[in-house]
């Protein structure tokens, strides 16, 4: 049996998504995540924040960072899943994480979502 | 005429930043790593950036995650 891993996806929407639109991408990778015998540890959203350079006309962006748990084999499939919604996701990037720092949950990301950035 | 110039130069031994203190290097991190990017965007040289090897290798993978997630500008003339 493969191990279960602790994993962390940013991805970016454009800043005009709408509720139901972002409730489908977030169910689909829910469910990715809960096929794989995983579970979401944690669920951030950024404030909307100005883009370091404009992605297909789009100066501002919303970041949602998803700290998760889950076989080796889903993150073929959550990128896979990101890759379909490319109108709305702009970037998404997946890495593997230590299990101390998925699960203390105060990192950077706490300071990102309150300032705007540079 | 005794007055030598004494051409040597004393510089302060820098000691990279991540060794000496807890902080973890995170591409999330952009207001981090942006000081230690130059003005036309580039990564800071480990001569300038003071930072030992392994150290300055985490922090240049970070500053390319950054960029590509668009958190971190590539170039200034985006």
């Amino acid at each position: 049996m493969q191990k279960l891993r602790y994993y962390e996806t940013l991805y970016l929407t454009r800043p005009d998504l709408t509720e139901e639109d972002l409730a489908k991408v977030q169910s689909r990778l829910g469910e990715t995540i809960s096929k794989h015998d995983g579970e979401i540890i944690r669920s951030e959203k950024w404030k909307e924040r100005d883009l370091a350079y404009r992605i297909n006309d789009y100066a501002k962006g919303i970041y949602y960072l998803l700290t998760y748990k889950s076989l080796p084999t889903a993150v073929n499939e959550m990128e896979k899943n990101l890759r379909l919604f490319n109108t709305d996701v702009l970037r998404f990037i997946t890495l593997n994480i230590d299990e101390d720092e998925a699960l203390s949950g105060v990192d950077s990301s706490n300071t990102n979502s309150d300032n705007g950035g540079i | 005429m005794e007055e030598k110039k004494d051409k040597r130069f004393f510089t302060k031994r820098k000691v990279c930043k991540f060794c000496s203190e807890p902080i973890k290097i995170d591409y999330k991190d952009y207001d981090l790593l942006s000081s230690f990017i130059t003005e036309r965007r580039k990564i800071v040289p480990r001569r300038s950036s003071g930072l030992c090897a392994r150290h300055q290798r985490v922090l240049a993978s970070a500053i390319k995650r950054a960029r590509t997630m668009a958190l971190l500008p590539f170039t200034v003339l985006h």
